[in-house]
């Protein structure tokens, strides 16, 4: 009876495989929809066509898959290293041999066929730092370790901007969810999500109020001191906040002369503004002597780091970034309106979007698709097709079915015997839902326009054969949890 | 089996919370782009669909007699686009278009052939020919970069009836703000029939659609046409007048030189045979959009303002004529009889011969009080309908006099089929309340009695009295339009306005006015073998009088009504009753009998300017 169970089909989680095939072959008809051109000659060779070469690649990923399903877990516990190692090495080598292709040098040929190294180093990577976390008596609560963990996922980052494709560098952030995940400091993830925060204040208000500040930059510094505030006040509730309040009476004080000084005199308040920190950094300093509580240190550095990182932002954006993608995050936070540069795709990807209604035009029906507007519609922007032609019950069946299969894999990792599998179930969650956030989200016109692929929907073997490989590699460890599981009983 | 306990597992939660808020804000934001935002459907048609407009031909106007007066010409023009002219053969561009090979090189010169940026483009030729344009159709290949160009434009018969027809022009911003049916490029008439009647002659646009890919925004030989969803344009309806262009013609003719206007109703259906108001313009300017704002704004600047349409925008005040209003409304009030005397001496032995009168027969009856047009007869009717005691107040009389007049047409826009008329004035007794703080009598309103002080009426209000008298008792409003294809005529035009003054208390009016033709005031415009009745006014003002004529004829079952009146034309009999007598023998003999011949000539050669009077 129990010999029965062990039966592999049955031990798969069915469940994913589904959506993966759903969500696939949905995919398949958007570009068989894009790439549809009335005019083109018919007799033409249809694996030549993209949804030819499409449908090529899709079965080539199901190969692969039912391959991937039977390698036992150890192997890649084992080799972990090794395939981190040659995809690093195949980075390194894209830098210098790829042709440049819209821009970015991340494709290599091989004898006709082009393949995106970045994105297999996506699957190396969750593959390492799984290998890496799973050790024993590996702690992520631990500083150094959260850093030696960065390093492997900076590494092929960095590589990454180096064949100018920033959206895909940015992937590798998901790690962190990872991360957290796995007992990274909530510190952490609060001073990233504040960061964010002022680097969108600071961009986002440029306009000068008062003596050269800013209206983000002053916004930023007030809420500098009330994350401060906040965080001392949380941490300090058996103390009866009594040092709080001196600091606070000083605050008031000073804001208020600063006040004044703005109304009635042409002060310069920088210098006022400058004070006051001081004046917080010393009240710290002395408090963290007398007492040695790691808070005041951390608020310490913290005030340091962020006001520090506030001046910064603005030479970052000024000088760092290049114009289009300056245009782009204008674009994004609603500044620009460029219809006719940065501003033209989102808005083409909208107006396709808008236009579906509530049932979509009907399938090979959407004007935008088919008149070809919306730039990269089969690959970065293939969500507009699915927008379009069946409208807002189809892009919403799309995202929950994404969701599902996000959800599905972390409750499927939690499930994990094996610190190993667990990890790696979250790093496949992580690529998928960075994927669908930004991809979607630019679509919608909600995030700036980062050049990453839509998984198992996007025009492109590497993406379809990566994201594949990623999702049944987990599958693949998640079957011999249950094999185990089987043969102990 | 032991159950793995992990740190860090409720940090799974706080992940979920993160994925299930994007889900929602994502959700949300379809939601509001997809199902609340309708303007993306726009943009996306608008995107999609290149909408070329197909224009309607604007419906023609006829004259009653069906003499075309407005029809649409197209006219042919060869534009240039230098940036795909290569190798251009001139002699060939000649030989086609048919003019010499000086003029093409001044004009190749002229457009600056040799300038190559993107859009640019010139009109190299004008009106081309039918013949030309055949031509350069076959030849067409061998002359890339030159389009032949069609535009309808509206062209005018006759030089006359200016003010009646109207003419088109482009829209305005103000029109496409009221109206935001019209595009940038129509033409909408601003003045007469072309105005009034702009919905029923403008016709419906058509589009044809053309499904225009993204490139297409560059490119516009990429189109793929799709035929289901065109609208074919409507052609505007045609318009058939009432006027008779050749009377109009005629009338014209006799009132150069002359400001004034003349008016004939055909009495029976208030159709308008023929109004004029002199000066007038010649409406053939409009063959380009240059020249026709160069005219109009010329025609502006005329001191004799032959823009402005006197028959139905001017008010003057009508002097005699408007006796027979009065004497209607005495008689239906019961204030006097038929039979009823009145003493004159010169003038208005009431208050001291004011106002004044000539020498004639005292006293007299209402009938020979019309035929010598005395002004006594009519305040003394007026002073006693004023102040008769059956209204009670002297507010009351003053009001109930002035809805008689009303009914007759004063005092209000009679509601004719052109636009911008005015309303006249017939002053009511709170007007008069203000205006002597409510301390006034009969005495200091007496003026109006006889057709001066505030009393104001347009032309056609003066004519409209002729016709309810032609009629006697009601008219129809008067209107320029006969037929509109095959729509029906608005009823207000269908439908007798009746006066609210017995049929029988015309008969002495009608009596009096054929005794002014025949041996009163006007019997200049006694016909032989018509029995014209009529009336001169002579109307006051701070310069030379008006003169006025208004009749109708023949006596009994009468066929036309007449107004005619000339500004500083001196006491009524002078010039305005001669051009009624010439435009009532016109309209019945359609010749001017040899007898006739030299008032015609004289008439002809009357001018009356005030410019010209000034240096006199």
């Amino acid at each position: 009876m129990l010999l029965k169970k062990t039966n592999l089909f049955r031990i798969f989680d069915w469940s994913i495989i589904t959506v993966y095939l759903v969500l696939v072959l949905i995919g398949w008809f958007c570009v068989y929809s894009t790439s549809y051109c009335p005019n083109v000659n018919v007799n033409s060779f249809f694996f030549h066509t993209r949804p030819g070469l499409q449908i090529i690649w899709i079965f080539i990923s199901l190969c692969i898959a039912f391959l991937l399903l039977s390698i036992d877990r150890n192997w890649y516990e084992t080799f972990a290293f090794v395939i981190y190692i040659v995809t690093i090495i195949l980075l390194i080598v894209t830098i210098f041999f790829a042709k440049p292709i819209k821009g970015s040098y991340s494709w290599l040929t091989f004898g006709g066929v082009k393949i995106q190294p970045v994105e297999f180093a996506k699957f190396s990577t969750a593959l390492v730092i799984s290998k890496l976390i799973s050790k024993y008596q590996f702690s992520m609560s631990e500083k150094q370790n959260i850093f030696n963990v960065s390093i492997f996922v900076f590494l092929p980052a960095l590589l990454v901007v180096l064949q100018k494709e920033l959206g895909s560098a940015l992937v590798f952030f998901s790690f962190f969810l990872v991360f957290y995940r796995e007992g990274m400091s909530t510190r952490i993830v609060f001073v990233t999500i504040f960061i964010i925060f002022l680097s969108f204040l600071i961009i986002r208000y440029p306009y000068v109020v008062i003596s050269n500040i800013s209206l983000g930059k002053l916004l930023g510094m007030l809420s500098i001191i009330l994350f401060i505030i906040f965080f001392s006040s949380i941490h300090n509730h058996k103390k009866k906040l009594k040092h709080l309040k001196y600091l606070f009476c000083f605050i008031y004080v000073i804001l208020s002369v600063a006040i004044f000084l703005i109304l009635f005199t042409s002060y310069n308040v920088e210098w006022i503004i400058f004070f006051l920190f001081l004046f917080i950094f010393f009240y710290l300093l002395i408090f963290f002597i007398k007492v040695r509580v790691s808070i005041y240190l951390f608020s310490i550095s913290f005030l340091c780091g962020s006001l520090s990182f506030l001046y910064l932002t603005d030479c970052i954006f000024e000088k760092l970034l290049k114009p289009y993608q300056k245009n782009r995050i204008q674009v994004a936070l609603g500044m620009l309106n460029d219809p006719t540069g940065a501003g033209y795709n989102v808005k083409q990807s909208m107006i396709a979007i808008g236009a579906g209604g509530f049932f979509g035009k009907g399938y090979m029906k959407g004007t935008q698709t088919q008149l070809k507007y919306v730039p990269e519609q089969e690959t970065d922007f293939i969500f507009c097709t699915v927008g379009e032609e069946i409208g807002f019950i189809g892009s919403v069946l799309v995202l929950i079915l994404f969701i599902i299969l996000i959800t599905r894999i972390i409750n499927l990792a939690e499930k994990q015997k094996f610190d190993f599998a667990r990890i790696y179930g979250y790093a496949v969650a992580s690529i998928i839902f960075f994927h669908f956030v930004v991809n979607i989200g630019m679509a919608i016109g909600i995030l700036p326009i980062v050049g990453i692929p839509l998984p198992f929907f996007s025009y492109g073997g590497s993406s379809m054969l990566s994201f594949t490989i990623l999702l049944f590699v987990f599958l693949g460890l998640d079957t011999s949890k249950s094999v185990i599981k089987f043969t102990r009983k | 089996m032991n159950k793995i306990i992990n740190r860090f597992s409720f940090r799974k939660i706080s992940i979920f919370v993160v994925i299930y808020l994007v889900l929602f804000i994502y959700i949300a934001r379809l939601f509001k782009i997809q199902i609340l935002d309708t303007k993306y459907k726009d943009l996306a048609d608008s995107n999609a669909f290149f909408k070329k407009i197909k224009y309607p031909s604007r419906g023609m106007i006829y004259d009653r007699k069906n003499n075309l007066l407005a029809c649409n010409q197209v006219e042919s023009k060869l534009r240039i686009v230098t940036e795909e002219v290569n190798n251009l053969d001139t002699v060939a561009l000649c030989k086609v278009v048919n003019i010499s090979l000086d003029d093409c090189r001044k004009k190749l010169n002229n457009i600056n052939i040799h300038r190559k940026s993107k859009h640019y483009s010139k009109i190299f030729l004008d009106r081309l020919g039918e013949q030309e344009c055949s031509n350069f159709r076959k030849n067409e290949h061998k002359l890339p970069g030159f389009y032949l160009e069609n535009k309808i434009i509206r062209r005018y018969i006759y030089p006359c009836a200016a003010h009646v027809i109207g003419y088109v022009a482009e829209v305005t911003k103000q029109h496409i703000a009221n109206n935001p049916n019209y595009q940038i490029g129509d033409y909408i008439g601003q003045t007469g029939v072309e105005c009034s009647y702009e919905k029923y002659l403008k016709g419906k646009k058509g589009f044809d659609f053309f499904l225009q890919n993204s490139n297409a925004h560059f490119d516009h030989r990429q189109k793929l046409k799709i035929h289901k969803n065109n609208i074919v344009p409507l052609p505007g309806k045609d318009v058939t007048l009432s006027i008779d262009i050749s009377l109009q013609a005629y009338g014209e003719e006799l009132i150069k030189n002359k400001l004034g206007t003349i008016i004939m109703i055909e009495p029976k259906t208030g159709e308008i045979l023929c109004m004029l108001s002199s000066p007038t313009y010649d409406l053939s300017f409009l063959d380009s959009e240059k020249q026709l704002y160069e005219s109009i704004s010329r025609l502006a600047k005329n001191p004799y303002k032959p823009l402005f349409n006197r028959a139905l925008n001017g008010i003057y005040p009508p002097g005699s004529i408007f006796k027979m209003a009065q004497g209607l409304v005495f008689l239906q009030e019961k204030i006097i009889t038929p039979g009823t005397l009145y003493s004159c001496r010169n003038g208005w032995p009431l208050a001291n011969g004011h106002p004044l009168c000539h020498i004639h027969k005292s006293p007299l009856t209402l009938t020979s009080a019309i035929e010598l047009s005395c002004n006594s007869y009519f305040c003394w009717g007026f002073k006693n309908m004023i102040e008769n005691k059956k209204y009670g107040t002297i507010q009351n009389a003053l009001d109930k006099w002035r809805n008689f007049m009303y009914a007759q047409g004063f005092g209000e826009q009679l509601g004719v089929d052109l636009p911008s008329e005015r309303k006249g004035m017939i002053p009511n007794s709170q007007y008069y309340d203000k205006l002597y703080k409510k301390r006034w009598n009969a005495f200091s309103i007496i003026s109006i009695a006889i057709g001066q002080g505030e009393i104001a009426l347009s032309p056609i209000q003066m004519c409209n009295l002729a016709a309810s008298i032609a009629n006697r008792g009601y008219f129809y409003i008067p209107h320029i339009a006969k037929k509109i294809s095959n729509c029906r005529l608005n009823s207000l035009y269908l439908h007798p306005n009746y006066t609210g003054i017995n049929s029988k208390y015309y008969v002495p009016i009608i009596e009096g006015m054929r005794l002014a033709v025949t041996s009163g005031t006007c019997n200049l415009a006694n016909i032989p073998d018509i029995a014209v009745c009529g009336k001169t006014g002579t109307a006051q003002n701070s310069k030379k009088d008006h003169s006025i004529f208004m009749g109708f004829a023949p006596m009994n079952s009468p066929k036309i009504v007449i107004l005619v009146f000339i500004e500083n034309g001196g006491y009524g009999s002078s010039s305005a009753v001669l051009i009624a007598r010439l435009m009532i023998q016109k309209y019945f003999k359609n010749t001017i009998p040899n007898t006739d011949k030299w008032i015609e000539d004289d008439i002809k050669k009357l001018v009356i300017l005030k410019y010209a009077t000034k240096k006199n």
